[in-house]
């Protein structure tokens, strides 16, 4: 759980992040993105394909390029604005004191180069060991993410592993100047099962032993719960709602959290009653739409959700945007 | 170090449901006609074909009629590309060349073209004879296509018909290698699963599902391959081995002109910048193809 | 027991790997290594594995889209393996398959009614284009998705209802059985439910039987009667729905259900992490092919294959922990 005590190591401030469209116009693909995450805290980010979720993350690290899109708003990452910083201090930024894994671990790393030269270069670039310790410390890491046989591994290439030894290696990588904050993209979903229970013990274990911040974008509601202390629910570039673990997946406020959660089939129920799904599809960005974007799907629109589109609304530590909790009293 | 795998980069086009559907081919044309470089290829193509189907009504002069008081005049008001040691105006040449130079080019890649995707699709999609079509074409590939087509005609005789066969058969190697890959990651995909397990027969899922879906690398090779065939065509009559005088082909032409070339550059510069026209034209055209059938646009 | 809709016995599929060419008695990667199992009509049968176990190949190996190497399927009482090729023309119209990728499933030049008419017409329903075009409505009504929809290419629809034609497409010949390899695993949370009943509600009205394989676990539970679990190409355990989630009886099973997150974060049960990955299918271990990440290992798992053993009615495992002539006192767990 998180401490309250905690220092607060990232914090956004409204980010707006736009897309340039094929016909010359704007999409924004996030809109008035508030977020922080303390020290050692893991905040889950939650959505389906398109909520701007990953986005978000590419954002958060300037790996949006230039003549794609771009991002306003202030991202305070150890009290340094990374929107004003010059792209050489961001260099030195990414991979030391903030990294990144991706969902796919074939991709992820580079098919030409050895397993040890790729961890090695990231440590060369944020240090100054010599050769002979950077390649001690490739295979601390590669031992520490629990990597069986790592002087071997460091000589092997990357097609010569399984994918759950892939994802161990982009840990490593990532983990090896131990960053104050991982941001791991869907790090799981490209993993079977028994795979990904490896791997969150290992993330999870990390996180005690180095004190990183994880941001973990992912769809699975299973994930959350298992890795999560704060989650954030994310639907067509907005947040909807933002709760601690317990409260959002015991108490959720917005319907849509509430219908991501009957979608589940749920494990220990024994009945052959059919699923809650939420009904439509998930919207495209760049359509135009006013009021609530979720108010097609929803089943509790009401006139003023087809207006306006709702503010967020802080009930305590849970913030929901939806109309229904405009008045205290209405919440259930 | 790390590389992006992220799809939500790429920004979401709103897909309005009230528009009408557009088919692939009727975007892909969309797209094409926003291309500069291909819609000028396509208008020198245009203007080349036009001009030389409408041949009788742009000059007065017969194609072969020796005049010899008229002989290697220089480009003038009466004769705007000059005359060459018959007499015979280089204008109206060109123009009845076009009709043998890209009636070569269309016959060569039909040709190439209709045996290649045949070889490319028994290759790829029955897979029993693959072997031995690809070892085959290594083989044809491994020569120079020039040099290919000169052995060709050495073996059928020297003249037009089997210039156009030599060439033909110079091409078609890319068309098999083209249609063998493009058939071969075609069929594994799963809407050609689903036809098999729908019990569709071969023949309705090669012409169905699979020819559609590759058209676009077809199209694009014959347009550039259009280019190449007149290419080679003109260098094997200008080698003295396609057409033969007085056919006004325009490698022909220019094989003529080449002994004149110190009295009348006229009569080896023209023909040269119409074969050099056409097939930026093919080229410029079928890059942009390429672009507008590109299956990753959307 | 009555008959079974499908009675797969011994199938094995087995892809040779390396140069055909020039190596003849080459590897062998056991895709699909001595599977037996019965399907009754009307009852849905799961099958989970992780990737790489061989459902999706025994799922094929069913309608012949992959051919078994050995082994025997009877479908209605008669040989699949057997038939002539216009033979297995006719019986695709009474085995359907819906596939995982909605997004490669359909033809991108065709529209949806041509994908549609042509499940018909090569199967002769319908008497003329008219009937035909009609019964593209109600298929399409059917499955969720509008008339209107008819005349627009795959392109122009999400994946959810990408996926709906798939299953229209399959449903279009009438089918007693439908293998559903995976196909709700490429679509968003929210629309998986809606796919996910949409499979309960058509098994109803057309009177279906399913085959419904995929690696999720929680979706196979919710929509099957019974449930194989499959490892490296075998079928490791065979039980009803309630009987195999009551009482997990093989190790693999055990792990696989343990390594699911929960959705209560109160929940953390304890885990089973399994050692190490999914050996290669080339050069499985010895023995039981679990053995090496098996908590339970013991001396004969390395050296000798385990037997299919029923350990309860209709509890069907392949371990040696529950044989009686290697493990006198079968413990639980």
């Amino acid at each position: 759980m998180a401490n309250t005590e905690e220092k607060e190591l990232l914090k956004v401030e409204n980010m707006y992040i736009h897309f340039k469209a094929e016909n010359g116009g704007h999409i924004q693909a996030v809109k008035d993105l508030n977020l922080t995450i303390k020290e050692g805290e893991t905040l889950a980010v939650v959505g389906e394909s398109g909520c701007g979720k990953s986005v978000t993350s590419l954002s958060l690290m300037r790996l949006i390029p230039k003549n794609a899109g771009y991002t306003e708003g202030k991202i305070l990452f150890e009290g340094k604005d990374l929107n004003k910083v010059s792209e050489r201090e961001m260099r030195s930024i990414r991979g030391n004191t903030m990294s990144m894994i991706f969902q796919e671990p074939m991709t992820s790393l580079n098919p030409v180069h050895k397993i040890g030269k790729q961890i090695g270069e990231v440590i060369y670039l944020h240090s100054s060991l010599s050769q002979a310790e950077i390649k001690e410390k490739s295979i601390e890491m590669l031992k520490k993410v629990g990597i069986p046989r790592a002087e071997k591994i460091m000589d092997e290439y990357p097609h010569q592993l399984s994918g759950g030894m892939r994802q161990r290696v982009m840990i490593a990588m990532a983990m090896a100047c131990t960053p104050k904050l991982l941001i791991a993209d869907e790090p799981t979903t490209a993993l079977d099962v028994t795979i990904q229970a490896q791997i969150l013990e290992l993330m999870n274990e990390l996180k005690k032993d180095f004190h990183t911040a994880i941001l973990l974008i992912t769809h699975d509601l299973g994930v959350v719960a298992e890795m999560a202390d704060r989650v954030m629910v994310m639907y067509y570039g907005q947040i909807v709602e933002q709760a601690d673990v317990r409260t959002l997946l015991k108490k959720p406020k917005h319907p849509y959290t509430v219908g991501l959660l009957n979608s589940v089939p749920d494990m220990n129920d024994d009945s052959d009653k059919p699923l809650v799904p939420i009904v439509g599809n998930v919207p495209n960005l760049g359509v135009i739409q006013t009021g609530c974007p979720f108010y097609a799907r929803c089943p509790q629109a009401f006139q003023k959700c087809h207006l306006e589109n709702p503010p967020l609304f802080e009930r305590g530590e849970q913030w929901v945007r939806c109309w229904l909790y405009e008045n205290q009293e209405v919440i259930a | 170090m790390m590389t992006k795998t992220e799809g939500n980069l790429q920004p979401v086009v709103p897909e309005e449901l009230g528009s009408a559907s557009l088919s692939f081919f009727g975007m892909a044309w969309k797209k094409l006609r926003k291309n500069k470089g291909a819609m000028f290829g396509g208008a020198i193509l245009l203007f080349f074909i036009l001009t030389s189907i409408c041949a009788p009504l742009l000059t007065s002069y017969p194609v072969n009629e020796m005049r010899f008081d008229e002989s290697l005049k220089a480009p003038s008001a009466e004769h705007w590309l000059g005359t060459d040691e018959f007499g015979r105006d280089i204008f109206t040449r060109i123009l009845y060349g076009g009709r043998v130079s890209l009636l070569m080019g269309l016959v060569a890649v039909s040709i190439a073209g209709t045996v290649g995707v045949l070889l490319g699709v028994i290759a790829g999609y029955y897979r029993r004879l693959d072997l031995y079509i690809m070892q085959l074409m290594d083989i044809l590939l491994a020569f120079p296509s020039l040099l290919m087509a000169i052995a060709i005609v050495a073996v059928l005789g020297v003249g037009l018909t089997n210039a156009m066969i030599a060439v033909a058969i110079s091409v078609i190697p890319s068309f098999v290698r083209v249609v063998r890959g493009s058939v071969l990651a075609v069929r594994e995909k799963e809407y050609i699963e689903s036809a098999r397990a729908l019990g569709v027969r071969d023949w309705k899922i090669i012409f169905r599902h699979i020819l559609p879906n590759i058209a676009s690398p077809i199209i694009v090779l014959a347009t550039l391959q259009f280019g190449v065939s007149i290419l080679a065509a003109a260098a094997l009559s200008f080698l003295g081995l396609g057409a033969q005088p007085p056919n006004p082909e325009w490698g022909a032409l220019v094989f003529v002109g080449k002994s004149f070339l110190s009295q009348a550059w006229w009569m080896t510069l023209f023909p040269g910048l119409a074969i050099m026209l056409v097939v930026l034209g093919f080229n410029l055209l079928g890059d942009g193809l390429r672009d507008a059938l590109d299956p990753r646009m959307k | 027991m009555t008959d079974a809709l499908l009675d797969v016995k011994e199938l094995k599929v087995y892809f040779p790997v390396g140069n055909r060419f020039f190596n003849k008695n080459s590897l062998f990667v056991k895709a699909v290594d001595d599977i037996s199992f019965r399907v009754q009509k009307g009852e849905t049968l799961g099958i989970v594995g992780e990737s790489g176990c061989g459902k999706s190949t025994m799922g094929r190996s069913i309608l012949r889209l992959i051919e078994p190497t050995s082994g025997s399927v009877k479908f209605k009482g008669r040989e699949v393996t057997d038939l002539s090729k216009n033979e297995l023309r006719k019986l695709r119209s009474d085995i359907q398959i819906v596939f995982q990728d909605p997004y490669a499933s359909l033809n991108p030049q065709l529209t949806v009614e041509s994908i549609l008419g042509e499940a018909l017409s090569t199967h002769q329903i319908g008497q003329h284009a008219k009937e035909r075009k009609e019964m593209v409505t109600d298929l399409l009504v059917n499955v969720g998705l509008s008339p209107k929809h008819a005349g627009r290419y795959p392109h122009e629809f999400s994946g959810g209802q990408r996926q709906r034609i798939g299953i229209a497409r399959a449903i279009a010949v009438n089918p007693s059985l439908i293998v559903a390899d995976e196909p709700v695993s490429a679509l968003d949370v929210s629309v998986q439910a809606q796919i996910l009943n949409l499979f309960q509600h058509l098994k109803k009205t057309y009177e279906l039987t399913y085959i419904f394989i995929a690696h999720d676990l929680s979706v196979v539970k919710h929509v099957s009667d019974r449930i194989g679990v499959m490892y490296l190409g075998k079928m490791v355990e065979q039980a009803g729905k309630k009987q195999l989630f009551q009482k997990p009886l093989h190790p693999y099973t055990q792990a696989l259900m343990s390594a699911i997150p929960s959705l209560d974060p109160d929940m953390k049960k304890e885990r089973i992490i399994l050692k190490g990955d999914v050996p290669s299918p080339i050069s499985p271990p010895t023995g039981c092919y679990f053995n090496p990440r098996c908590q339970f290992r013991m001396e004969v798992c390395e050296k000798v294959k385990p037997r299919e053993i029923e350990a309860e009615p209709g509890h069907f495992v392949s371990c040696h922990l529950y044989d009686r002539d290697i493990h006198p006192n079968p413990t639980e767990k």
